[in-house]
């Protein structure tokens, strides 16, 4: 396992799956905070949490692996109702996970992260029940007491009852997690493991292990050989693990056993697995034996490293299966792996049965995994090709299941054909249950049906068509993963298709020809249908981004010793993924904003007749080709009065100015403003909203403020579907196009004689809507040649940005058009006033200009 | 750097020879990308003399050099032999040199290279990596990177 420690490829998959997983775990610790009794999201946080640790220690990331397990410990005792998922465990695990965030991020990048977790762990074990902390006592240390306490907690677990000894699970965990040079610690793990060994009445395989494992631990003592030791001491223990699951895996597959255990409440960790995580499960062991499949075909003589990764694939597929709780598959694959560890090795040549044993194997774990899709679960009969294969690998298999069933793969949701012919009508569905009662193996209900009933077989034949057609359908549900790279790839040159398709259409041959205009035509819209799809591609839904806010709402108000409940709207709506990040620190500010400053005190909300616990509420819905992102809170609201006051003290407006209240509301954009009467850790310091303000404008977003005194605040943020994609404006200046975007256009005017007037000779200014508005020549400022001087000849476009208007004159306008943005080339100089390229449509580029710094330079 | 380039001594190699003006240079090879008919360029305000401007390649925009800016020569009568050489610009990024026009793909020994003269020369000599003499004719064999030095 080690060779894959140093895999970068993993880690990348390792971050990205703990981070999914840390994400789900914080929402489920939120819903438990608010919910002290939701189990499920106790059980899915407990999933999350096991799931970073195994594949940290999957990644040899050995704080990370410790971290997660003091975390998963915890919640195991809430799971295990041993204690309560009070505010201080809910808190420390939010810490945790924010810690095992900050470790993973560190992994991918590998750079060190300072500080120590050590400090989290001790708070988390802190919290663990007193029960539990007795479990670990610490025994004498000399060898000779060591045996003696062995022996003792043999006896004792004897007559002590099961209950009381932590799941193999949590011991493993320690047991990994305990220092090498720790032989006390190692040696305390062992005698529960004992314990547990004959409270539970292991295989004698089981107690095998655990002597060597004890004769492993005397080694440990010599600090020469230490590591090779404790590796050693792992490895039993992982033997033992195994051993052990599958033993309880054979003991579950008996019904009478299965019910006992039922009743002893099983300490294993195996988790009812829910649908989505079965598909999950599929699809990704479905990759795994695809890329061992690779491996096979490409060579008949693989040489280690291949034979390595045929190996790691069915230990996944037999990791992911355990943790699932899917036993056929996890015995199977279990019983491969062992079959190649000798091949692996290098103890055994990798003979040509070798190849075909590990592609029958292969398909049969595919088999099972049909079989899993359809019944969901991985119990009962095996499939009687699968069994075959299991039986030559060495495993017991009681009984073949029946082999049609798993010959015809249907997925769970298809509906079957009796359900299919009683929609037609032709038949009832007694007739149907009756006829499914007298069916004989081998014989099918179409024909059955056709028979005894009298319908039609072309019925029959188009419901068994009609079956296959959904079955397909449902076949085809699923996901790919696709770098982002090729994704942007692929919206560019659709772009790219785009652009030629309209030159295509601008043909004159095309505009003549009748025939050839409706075949354009029709090329057309498939290429407009195309790039819808590919911008499509960009999208992701803001739940991610809206879970952080409910993290922060909740950090918050705890710190304020407010009382906040955080409603969430619309987390499902998909904007352009480079939004997502762009939005996501703006919407931090004032989510926070609105619990600090907005949200009274309770005592003040008690006075004011509220309802004691403030609401934020968060939403998001698509408007047009806008989404928008709506925060309410229900606290003080903004008062326009204090808002001018405070402006005109600050020197920010002038002191004789009347605002109407939208424009007071929004003063709080202003650079250097902020209406705390206390600066707060929180927020106050008045760098805030100039800053979500500058950070919305960049991705093309305005951000809207409505409020009513003591009522509440509402703040609209309203964001383009994508900023692939700009509206832009197309602008000549002498020989040369350039593009603005839309949105930044105010009004465009051609003006009279003698209402643009010059100053001083130096600079000109132009009178519009009520104030003087300095205006800026294109042509001059870029040099263009040819360019219109004569203002009355000209276009003055207003442009509102920061610090006030601007109206820029520029010769024509050419028109409007949707355009892909093109960075430029970053490493050459060029005027902070060009934003970047389009490609326009005769296939020349066109420069964007960015208005804000028009004058920067 | 390349290796081929590092030191004069071993600047043989395979080199694209293209013409500016008067004189015949060379590239490296393996730094060119392709080879593409000129171009309507865009200049881009604000930018350096020697950025023409960019360009469009298939949806990508690309600087160009002007070759003849970047050895402080007099802008030439466009001709339809007029290409841009589109090359790698080291970091990911591509650039284009347009050119005069492109002449061949020539082998150079080490016995066919000298290095650079130090005086005497019409362009900048900290650009030329070597003089590549075969078939009776001298080519300036280009150092690229040098030549994309503070572009």
């Amino acid at each position: 396992m080690s060779a894959a420690a140093d895999n970068t490829e993993f880690i990348h998959e390792f971050v990205a799956e703990s981070r999914e997983h840390l994400d789900a775990g914080e929402g489920c610790l939120l819903r438990l905070s608010k919910n002290a009794q939701d189990e499920d999201a106790v059980q899915a946080c407990f999933r999350s949490l096991h799931t970073v640790k195994g594949g940290a220690g999957f990644m040899g990331l050995e704080r990370i692996q410790h971290l997660a397990h003091a975390a998963e410990q915890l919640l195991d005792a809430v799971r295990e109702k041993r204690t309560e998922a009070n505010s201080p465990i809910c808190d420390i695990l939010l810490v945790a996970i924010s810690r095992l965030r900050e470790l993973i991020e560190a992994a991918e990048t590998q750079t060190a992260v300072e500080g120590d977790d050590q400090s989290i762990i001790e708070r988390l074990s802190a919290l663990l029940p007193p029960a539990e902390a007795d479990d670990y006592t610490p025994s004498p240390s000399s060898a000779d007491q060591q045996r003696a306490s062995v022996a003792t907690s043999r006896r004792v677990a004897k007559t002590e009852a099961a209950p009381q000894l932590p799941s193999l699970d949590q011991v493993m965990g320690d047991l990994i997690s305990i220092d090498p040079a720790d032989g006390a610690g190692l040696r305390r793990c062992l005698d529960v493991l004992q314990a547990i060994c004959t409270a539970e009445a292991w295989p004698s395989a089981a107690q095998t292990h655990l002597d060597s494992m004890g004769s492993a631990l005397a080694d440990l003592a010599k600090a020469d050989s230490r590591a090779q030791a404790h590796a050693f001491v792992l490895a039993i223990a992982e033997q033992l693990m195994q051993c052990v699951v599958s033993s309880r895996v054979r003991k579950a597959s008996s019904p009478v056993i299965a019910a006992l255990q039922a009743d002893s409440s099983s300490p294993s960790a195996v988790a009812v697995p829910d649908a989505p995580s079965i598909l999950d499960f599929l699809s990704e062991m479905n990759e795994l034996l695809g890329r061992a499949e690779a491996v096979l075909l490409a060579s008949a003589t693989p040489d280690a490293g291949q034979i390595e990764e045929l190996f790691r694939s069915f230990h996944t597929v037999k990791g992911m299966a355990s943790y699932l709780g899917h036993p056929r598959i996890e015995q199977l694959a279990h019983a491969l792996e062992s079959r190649f560890t000798a091949a692996r090795d290098g103890k055994e040549v990798f003979s040509p049965s070798h190849h075909q044993l590990a592609l029958a194997g292969i398909d049969a774990l595919r088999l099972l995994g049909a079989d899993l899709r359809r019944s969901g679960n991985d119990r009962g009969p095996w499939p009687r090709a699968s069994a075959a294969l299991a039986r030559q690998l060495g495993l017991e298999i009681a009984s073949d299941g029946p082999g049609l069933s798993s010959e015809i793969e249907l997925p769970p949701d298809v509906p079957r054909i009796g359900d299919l012919l009683v929609q037609t009508g032709q038949v009832t569905r007694q007739q149907v249950e009756a006829a499914v009662a007298s069916l004989k193996p081998g014989e099918r209900l179409g024909e059955k049906l056709v028979e005894s009933c009298k319908i039609k077989r072309e019925v029959v034949d188009q419901a068994v068509a009609k079956q296959a057609d959904l079955a397909a359908k449902a076949q085809g549900e699923g996901f790919a993963r696709v770098s982002i790279a090729r994704l942007e790839e692929l919206v560019n040159l659709v772009g790219e298709m785009l652009i030629a398709q309209a030159m295509v259409s601008q043909e004159p041959e095309v505009l003549q020809s009748q025939r050839l205009g409706m075949v354009v035509g029709r090329q057309a819209r498939v290429v407009r249908d195309l790039q819808a799809l590919a911008l499509g591609l960009r999208l992701v839904p803001l739940r991610a981004t809206f879970q952080k806010m409910a993290r922060a709402v909740h950090d918050t108000a705890r710190k304020l010793g407010k009382q906040v409940e955080f409603q969430l709207i619309g987390e499902d709506v998909e904007v352009d993924r480079t939004l997502v990040e762009a939005i996501a620190d703006p919407l931090l500010h004032m989510v926070r904003n609105a619990v600090d400053h907005g949200i009274e005190n309770k005592e003040i909300r008690a006075n004011a007749g509220k309802p004691v616990s403030g609401t934020v509420r968060l939403s998001a819905a698509h408007s047009g080709d806008h989404v928008s992102v709506t925060l309410t809170d229900d606290g003080k609201g903004l008062d326009p009065a204090k808002l001018t006051a405070k402006a005109k003290e600050k020197g920010l407006i002038a002191a004789d100015a009347v605002l109407s209240d939208a424009e007071a509301f929004n003063l709080i954009f202003l650079p250097g403003f902020s209406t705390a009467e206390q600066v707060t850790a929180v927020s106050g310091r008045g760098v805030g909203m100039d800053v979500v303000k500058r950070n919305l404008e960049r991705v093309k977003g305005k951000a809207e403020i409505a409020s009513t005194l003591g009522k509440g605040s509402t703040f609209t943020i309203t964001l383009p579907l994508t900023t692939a994609i700009l509206d832009a404006m197309v602008l000549r200046v002498g020989t040369e196009r350039f593009l603005v975007p839309v949105t930044s256009i105010i009004e465009a005017l051609r003006p009279s004689t003698g209402q643009v007037s010059e100053i001083l000779g130096r600079g000109r200014v132009i009178e519009a809507r009520g104030q003087l508005v300095p205006v800026v020549l294109l042509g001059e400022m870029f040099n263009v040649d040819g360019a219109e001087t004569d203002p009355t000849r000209s276009v003055l476009l207003v442009i509102e940005r920061e610090g006030g208007t601007l109206a820029v004159q520029v010769d024509e306008i050419l028109g409007m058009q949707q355009v892909v943005i093109k960075p430029l080339d970053g490493e050459s100089p060029h005027h902070p006033g060009v934003a970047g390229a389009a490609i326009m449509g005769d296939g020349r580029v066109g420069l964007i200009i960015d208005p804000v710094h028009l004058l920067a330079a | 750097m390349s290796a081929a380039t590092a030191t004069s001594g071993t600047v043989a190699g395979t080199y694209l020879t293209f013409q500016v003006a008067n004189e015949e240079y060379g590239i490296e090879i393996l730094k060119v990308r392709e080879i593409i008919g000129m171009l309507p360029i865009t200049p881009v305000p604000g930018s350096p003399a020697v950025m023409q401007g960019v360009v469009n390649l298939r949806g990508k925009v690309i600087p160009v050099l002007s070759m003849r800016n970047r050895f402080n020569l007099q802008p030439g009568e466009p001709h339809e032999h007029n290409v841009i050489i589109v090359v790698d610009a080291g970091d990911g990024g591509q650039i284009g040199l347009a050119v005069d026009r492109v002449r061949e793909v020539a082998n150079f020994t080490a016995a066919d290279t000298e290095p650079p003269p130090t005086y005497g020369m019409s362009i900048d000599a900290s650009m030329v990596a070597a003089l590549g003499k075969s078939q009776n004719r001298i080519r300036i064999l280009l150092d690229l990177a040098k030549v994309l030095v503070s572009v």
